[in-house]
């Protein structure tokens, strides 16, 4: 909270620390050895107060550079801003006041803080300068202290020539700090915009690549079916015994048909699904009656296709199925799916093969129960 | 509040925006603070001074509209011109070297250092300099005569105040414009970062889920490995049928092996899928020998062509495979994107037949399948990645 009110603009710090630093340093080695040769100017002149004001810069800038050194930038920047306010109201007080050239250095002061301190700093600045140029003016307007007449000389204009190529420096130095972080930032800005533009690309390329490898993949599955097809083409009579491993075969192809998936395409929205097969599968072999209760959600398509392919063999397994009303439910309950067969007109069940329904259960971790009223399956999501 | 934050159009949208907005304001605080001078002068009878100062006034207009126009470091450039002869006019006509308007120069000289490049900056700071040089050799050469300094009064007190504000004021706010466009920036980047993580991590995801896609599928296919097994229990005279689904069935498999040890989605090496099919199938060979020479040549194709390929590759073998042969040479040669297989040592028995499968095989690859002497070659063409 008081790290606020301190005047070190901590929006420079984040982007441009060590340039300020150097800068600071730097000017903390112009601004004394001015102050020494002004000095020495000024008691060649015979103004030895002035010369002795002078003296003060180069002592409070030895102790500004101590506290930059072990990093108190904030009491670097209030001591060398309240000793230069100082010494130019102390010299102007011992010269011309209000008309001293030294005067030109209030508005230098106010432009270091503009470009380095944050609003309280430069409020503070301008505050205290405006409150010494009054004490100059009022001060010898009021009588406080006597007026004094002032000797133009060639110090006059070495003054001045010092303090406005020490501005000139120091203003575009530390205004090229911030000029050259943003030209930096934004350089940075666009890399990063590229970046991201092609990071988004590659992502819509993989999602692409998703949904082309389940197509694929149902393809080459539907592919060996055909395969099979055409050799039972050549050989009608082996037709019925290939129909049960072709239908597993759409049924696994099936599952990755991205037409059923969600937008990840990892996960399978299982009643059109089992719907779909249910249909293919009805197409192909006689049945009574058929009511399907099926409750939609999403699950993995691993476990999908293997609920389709017991689905199947289960149906596939029922002796009398051309007799039988047969009702299929699916529902979730507690992260448990459970599949129902059973008969709406009292047929009692009687499977062909149960050992193979019960291995492909047992290999999605489930359990089934097969008795003459039907089939049971609960299957852990 | 609204004129205050007034965007000239010519510089909404682009970089200059905020420092634009601030220039607007800095110079209507001009013409403001020079019209606060010039009654100053007005009153204290300084006609000289007030004349030059309603001109400047006046000028300051056309610089503005200068502005307005787009051109900022135009304008910016002029106003340091003129106001650097304003100021040394002044000065002259006032008390020279000792005269408050001294106090201009650093302001002047600021804004063409925050403002301007190194070469403007440079020609306004000559400009300043010579200026001083007239003031004080000037006065001691008598070219001119400066007024006498008199005991400075609150009219001196509100022009060196206002000259002081005026310049912190807008370099600070020019400064903070930056510095906010620097933290924005930086902010933008932070969040672009931010979303190219996201987009990187749902990038890995699908990945991971096109892995595991490949793995569902090696586990799918053994659970139809398991099913023609369980089948083939039933049916004694389907064996060679169930075999051969079984082949089919296998060269999937190891289409999607390889393309998860890979980690690649959907392409495959032809010359990694023989190896991978042979080294699978051998053991149910019934030639006792077989020599491969699989050369070292890549050829990257999409899953369906490897899987075509495959296949091909041991319907063709099933063909010519029997415990009568001493040995079974498999030459695997890849050109570019031409790709020969050539089987041969095989004993002849009799005119290779194709078959409907194969007929079919080989017209999806867009290839030909030929016997010459006691070698079975087939050639297709497929486009490298």
């Amino acid at each position: 909270m008081f790290s606020d009110w301190l005047p070190y603009d901590h929006t420079i710090d984040q982007y441009a620390r060590n340039e300020i630093k150097n800068l600071m340093r730097m000017f903390l080695l112009i601004i004394p050895s001015v102050a020494i040769v002004l000095s020495t100017v000024n008691f060649i002149y015979g103004q030895i107060d002035v010369a002795t004001a002078t003296l003060g810069v180069p002592v409070f800038c030895l102790l500004a550079w101590h506290y930059l050194n072990r990093g108190h930038m904030n009491i670097s920047m209030i001591m060398i801003t309240s000793i230069m306010i100082i010494v130019t109201s102390v010299i102007c007080y011992l010269g011309a006041r209000i008309h001293e050239v030294g005067i030109i250095i209030f508005p230098v002061i106010v432009f270091f803080a503009s470009l380095v301190m944050n609003v309280r700093g430069v409020i503070v600045t301008i505050s205290a300068v405006s409150i010494c140029l009054a004490l100059l003016v009022f001060g010898e307007q009021y009588q406080v202290f006597p007026s004094q007449t002032h000797v133009r000389s060639w110090v006059d204009l070495f003054v001045v020539f010092s303090v406005l190529l020490i501005h000139v420096f120091m203003t575009f130095s530390f205004s090229g700090v911030t000029r050259n972080s943003l030209k930096k930032v934004q350089i940075e800005l666009e890399n990063q915009r590229l970046l991201k533009d092609e990071i988004a690309e590659n992502l819509t390329e993989k999602t692409e690549l998703l949904r082309l490898v389940h197509h694929r993949v149902k393809n080459n599955l539907l592919l060996v079916n055909s395969l099979i097809e055409l050799e039972a083409y050549e050989r009608p009579e082996i037709k019925s015994d290939l129909k049960e491993i072709t239908d597993s075969i759409y049924t696994i192809a099936r599952a990755h048909d991205p037409l059923y998936h969600t937008d990840d395409y990892k996960q399978v929205s299982i009643k059109p699904y089992l719907e779909k097969s249910l249909a293919s599968f009805v197409q192909s072999h006689p049945i009574k009656g058929l009511e399907i209760h099926l409750e939609d959600c999403l699950i993995f398509h691993e476990k999908a296709l293997l609920l389709g392919i017991i689905l199947q063999k289960s149906m596939s397994a029922i002796a009398s199925l051309d007799s039988m009303i047969l009702e299929i439910e699916l529902k979730l309950n507690d992260g448990m799916l459970h599949l129902k067969l059973s008969s709406l007109n009292k047929k009692p069940f009687k499977f062909s093969d149960k050992s193979l329904i019960q291995l492909l259960v047992k290999q999605i971790a489930g359990t089934v129960e097969i008795n003459s009223k039907g089939l049971i399956a609960r299957i852990n999501l | 509040m609204k004129t205050l934050k007034y965007v000239p159009k010519n510089y909404v949208g682009s970089d200059l925006e905020n420092i634009a907005s601030v220039i607007n304001i800095g110079y209507l605080l001009l013409t403001i603070f020079l019209t606060v001078s010039l009654f100053r002068q007005i009153i204290e009878a300084e006609f000289e001074i007030a004349l030059i100062i309603a001109l400047s006034i006046l000028f300051t207009f056309f610089i503005r509209k200068h502005f307005m126009a787009g051109k900022l470091s135009q304008s910016v450039l002029l106003a340091v011109v003129f106001f650097n002869i304003l100021l040394t006019s002044v000065c002259t006509l006032g008390s020279g070297i000792n005269d408050i308007g001294i106090i201009g120069y650093p302001i002047i000289i600021g804004f063409s250092g925050i403002i301007l490049d190194q070469r403007k900056l440079a020609g306004g700071s000559i400009l300043s300099f010579l200026g001083v040089i007239w003031l004080v050799a000037g006065e001691r050469l008598n070219l001119y005569s400066p007024q006498p300094i008199s005991a400075g009064s609150e009219g001196d007190f509100v022009i060196s105040s206002l000259f002081v504000f005026l310049g912190g004021f807008i370099a600070f706010n020019i400064t903070n414009n930056m510095k906010r466009s620097l933290l924005s920036a930086q902010q933008e980047i932070n969040i672009s970062k931010k979303d190219s993580e996201s987009l990187k991590k749902e990038t890995n995801e699908k990945l991971e889920i096109i892995e595991e896609i490949h793995r569902a599928v090696i586990n799918s296919l053994r659970h139809i490995q398991q099913l023609i097994e369980h089948r083939q229990k039933d049916s004694q005279e389907l064996i060679p049928v169930y075999e051969g689904l079984k082949r089919k069935v296998l060269v999937i498999g190891v289409a999607h092996k390889i393309l998860l040890s890979e980690q690649a989605p959907i392409m495959l090496d032809i010359r990694e899928l023989t190896k991978q099919i042979l080294s699978e199938y051998e053991s149910q060979l019934k030639t006792p020998v077989l020599q491969i020479d699989i050369g070292n040549n890549q050829l990257f194709v999409q899953l369906d062509l490897a899987i075509n390929y495959g296949i091909c590759l041991l319907e063709m073998i099933n063909k010519v495979d029997s415990p009568t042969n001493k040995k079974l040479s498999i030459a695997l040669s890849i050109s570019k994107d031409l790709v020969e297989l050539r089987l041969t040592e095989f004993e002849i028995k009799e005119k290779y037949e194709a078959g409907i499968v194969m007929e079919l095989l080989t017209k999806q690859l867009k290839g030909t399948l030929n016997q010459a002497d006691n070698s079975l070659i087939l050639n297709f063409k497929s486009k490298s990645i």
